[in-house]
């Protein structure tokens, strides 16, 4: 090495021409076979080389212990990676299942063992494959493109069949003469010196260019992802994989090329009832009537009315009762000669009470109040704001609505009647019965005589806030 | 392929007569606990249904290890191991336990004949008159149709293990490679006879214990049970054999170490199967599945289950991967003991559990443990006894077989 700083030290003008004075790497001993290969590998161990190594064409068994190669430490790594893949997965799982995340699968606890062992298992085995492989890889010292020994004419049949001892300079007990007469007492067929390359090769410019290039375009990537990161826009973000966003459904109130009318919504087809749809079989369920009357328009007529009459005005100038007054009385007059059904179509059980409770407080009692007087919230803002057009909706505890048989109050909420809309199409028919039910034993709370109650029913209604 | 060549020059002869009479005299002596075990039986409360349980479990104890050996004889035939030669003979004299086995499972197929329920509810009209599922299981489980595949069972075994020692013991006569040729053909399609019918016996003699439940991977199970036991039992003899003085040179502790490397290979492939089974019927949660893991969590069984996975897994992976462990005969010798006794207490586990007496749920208790044990030791007695006879005269290595060379000369990389 100091000869190496001399002849740089003087020859520091023309770098460009920088010659290094070739150095000795070491000796290469050529072997017939593999017998003497390995008799020659225990002489050089027991002589305390520490630096050498073999080639050979093929596997040799026992050339470990010819060596002395001590066994390796592999698998330490592989075990050492594989718990590390294990840890990582059961504390992922805690972390994701059982902190970040909680959420209850089929009953199983937040962190349980036995759905953490596949993942464990995967990730074990992962980290101890990616241990043995790169382990190996980086005991070898791989990848190595290029070696001096490369060189030897001879040591090209490394691969055919000839075996061969290297002796590397770098060893302590390498001494030039000393070693070359130790080796040639080897027996081998004959012994050469490597030496280091005298010039090293210069890489071709365009290569540098070309890598240059290539780290640019690999930061490209990276950059976009940052950059889509911290910014919004107004377009819809690029589907690489399309994922459910988009379905080839048809949608509603679209035209489409299927079908001949270009309608995507498609109507009845006659003469069948589509499931679940059939409702004659029940008149009194589904339309709160005993029969259903000649003219059937009759029972969709008040909310078809008033629904005309709001669009024929503008909202401003509708009174809050009464421009129409004559058509919806003679729809009220109509529906009050309809034969309606007085008993409830279902049994009533306490069960269907709490329904109609919690039913009547989600739909009705926004407008109507929680005990039905016609002063729900909606309705209390509305006055507040001196909404002009809001018209109060009716209390149950009238004269009028308490004669209403159920079958008409579930017609009221079936198709509306004045400003309230249908809710037909939100509330199943069920439902509907028990709003009706609920409605009814509001009705019958506003009117108790107070000498019927007992004392304890009392107490219990002044204690109860 | 090459012949071996004057491979009967260099290698002497030797059997299983040159251990003297010492050991089938212990053997015999063993299986005198049979019986023991039979009047225990009549002496404890409840004690003939827990020696019924226990002759089940003990003869499937015996009969796993022999399958494995049938499966290790026709996988090397398959894959055409060169390295596994020297020690190929004693996996196949260890494959003839099937026909001792045969014999001693035919009373319990003769008891399901009779009627009689103790082990199998399905065998009695009884029961299966009161039973929906059992009726839909009809057509399979019936004593008629359970004695014929005991037949078929038993007869495919006998016949692949007879077949693989008769061929391979006229190969030391004639030293006719084409006997190799003829094996390698046939191990094939034996291997697919081999797999239906272990599956199906799993299925009729253990799995259906319980009838109501189900689990299409349990023939997996016993076969992987039974793979732990064989390697465990081969590792023993040879370690055995070898301080003996037989088989010492020609099975060397490369040949130890890769035995010891499938013992623990497959100990694991167990514990694979084993979270597979319980991965999926715990997930699922299906009453139907689950009746097979409840009864082995309560009752004490919960602690034969969680040795199971600490005894038969945990321990064994992390002190019996290490390399020295298994080039070391003392130690292979230590963990395929353990690996054995963790087996039994695997199948143990898989049948004792089904007992039911009075509608009760069986408990651990040591009337059940001592009459196990005692049945262990005395069908395991017979079965070696008739495993020794079988093989008296014969030699215990393939002395000609072509590939001997290679498994004389066999180094682990």
């Amino acid at each position: 090495m100091s000869m190496n700083k001399e002849i740089m030290a003087t020859t520091i003008e023309h770098p460009a021409e920088n010659k290094v004075e070739p150095e000795l790497l070491g000796l290469l001993a050529e072997f017939n076979d593999p017998e003497s290969l390995m008799e020659a590998s225990r002489k050089v161990r027991d002589a305390g080389y520490n630096r050498w190594d073999t080639h050979t064409p093929f596997p040799v068994h026992g050339i470990d212990e010819a060596m002395g190669i001590k066994y390796t430490i592999l698998p330490w790594i592989v075990a050492a990676c594989g718990l590390t893949g294990g840890t990582i997965a059961i504390s992922m799982q805690y972390w994701m299942n059982a902190v970040d995340y909680p959420f209850l699968i089929s009953g199983k606890p937040l962190f349980s063992i036995p759905a953490c062992i596949p993942i464990m298992f995967e990730l074990s085995v992962l980290l101890a494959a990616f241990g043995a492989f790169f382990g190996m890889l980086g005991l070898n010292q791989l990848p190595k493109l290029y070696n001096p020994i490369f060189k030897s004419d001879a040591f090209r049949r490394a691969t055919n069949d000839r075996f061969f001892l290297s002796m590397d300079a770098s060893d302590p007990k390498f001494s030039e003469i000393d070693t070359g007469e130790f080796v040639k007492s080897l027996n081998p067929n004959h012994v050469e010196e490597f030496w280091s390359d005298v010039e090293s090769p210069k890489l071709p410019r365009n290569l540098k260019l070309g890598l240059s290039l290539f780290g640019v375009l690999m930061l490209m990537p990276i950059a976009l992802v940052a950059y889509k990161r911290s910014t919004v826009t107004d377009n819809p973000r690029i589907h690489i994989i399309p994922d459910m966003d988009f379905q080839p459904y048809l949608k509603a109130q679209n035209t489409t090329t299927i079908f001949g009318d270009g309608r995507e919504m498609r109507p009845h087809i006659p003469g069948t009832i589509p499931r679940g749809q059939y409702k004659d079989d029940n008149i009194p369920f589904y339309y709160g009537l005993k029969v259903l009357p000649e003219d059937q328009d009759v029972i969709t007529i008040a909310a078809q009315d008033d629904a005309k009459a709001d669009e024929e005005k503008p909202a401003e100038a509708k009174p809050a009762e009464g421009a129409n007054a004559d058509a919806q009385a003679a729809a009220e007059d109509k529906l009050a000669n309809l034969p309606w059904v007085t008993e409830f179509p279902m049994p009533v059980t306490d069960k269907m009470m709490a329904r109609g409770k919690e039913r009547y407080r989600i739909y009705c009692s926004v407008c109507h109040g929680l005990g039905g007087e016609g002063d729900g919230l909606v309705t209390l803002r509305a006055m507040d704001l001196q909404q002009g057009t809001w018209v109060r909706p009716a209390s149950y505890h009238t004269d009028n609505v308490r004669k209403q048989p159920v079958g008409r109050l579930f017609h009221t909420i079936t198709n509306g009647v004045r400003k309230m809309p249908a809710y037909g199409p939100q509330i199943p028919p069920e439902d509907r019965w028990a709003i009706v039910l609920y409605l009814k034993a509001l009705q019958k709370s506003h009117q108790v005589d107070a000498d019927t109650l007992t004392n304890d029913e009392k107490r219990k209604l002044r204690d109860t806030k | 392929m090459q012949t071996s060549h004057d491979a009967d020059k260099k290698i002497t002869v030797q059997t299983l007569d040159e251990l003297g009479p010492l050991p089938l005299k212990i053997a015999l002596g063993c299986s005198v606990l049979l019986p023991v075990a039979f009047v225990l039986g009549l002496v404890f409360n409840h004690g003939w249904d827990l020696f019924a349980f226990s002759y089940l479990q003990s003869t499937f104890f015996c009969l796993s290890i022999s399958l494995g050996a049938l499966f290790f004889v026709m996988i090397q035939q398959l894959t055409r191991a060169g390295w596994s030669v020297v020690l190929r003979r004693i996996s196949e004299f260890l494959s003839l336990g099937v026909i001792p086995m045969a014999v001693l499972v035919l009373p319990i197929v003769l008891l399901s004949l009779t009627g009689n329920d103790t082990l199998y509810k399905w065998a009695s009209a009884e029961n299966v008159a009161q039973d929906t599922l059992l009726q839909h299981k009809a057509p399979y489980l019936n004593n008629g149709f359970f004695a014929i595949r005991y037949v078929i069972y038993f007869a495919s075994w006998i016949f692949l293990a007879r077949f693989f020692l008769n061929k391979s013991l006229a190969q030391d006569e004639s030293g006719d490679p084409e006997l190799t040729l003829l094996m390698e053909r046939r191990s094939g399609p034996a291997i697919l006879l081999y797999a239906f019918t272990l599956t199906f016996a799993a299925f009729d003699f253990i799995m259906s214990l319980d009838a109501h439940w189900f689990s299409t991977i349990f023939g997996v199970y016993y076969f992987a049970a039974g793979l732990v036991g064989f390697f465990s039992v081969l590792a023993i003899s040879l370690v055995f054999l070898r301080s003996k003085g037989l088989l010492q040179e020609p099975v060397t502790v490369e040949h130890l170490h890769d035995v010891g490397k499938l013992l623990f290979a497959f100990n694991c492939f167990w514990a694979y199967i084993a979270i597979s089974q319980y991965l999926l019927i715990w997930y699922a949660n299906i009453p139907e599945e689950t009746t097979f893991f409840l009864p082995r969590q309560t009752n004490g069984w919960g602690t034969v289950s969680l040795m199971l996975v600490i005894g038969h897994f945990a321990i064994p992976f992390v002190f019996f991967m290490s390399r020295w462990m298994k080039r070391n005969p003392k130690t292979l010798c230590f963990w395929a003991v353990y690996l054995l006794i963790m087996n039994w207490v695997d199948i143990f586990w898989l049948v004792m559990p089904n007992l039911a007496f009075d509608g009760m749920d069986p408990a651990v208790s040591f009337p059940m443990i001592l009459i196990n044990v005692c049945c262990t030791i005395g069908v395991g007695g017979i079965f070696v006894a008739t495993i020794l006879k079988l093989s008296a005269g014969k030699s215990i290595m393939p002395v000609r077989d072509p590939r001997l060379e290679e498994s004389l000369e066999f180094h682990n990389i």
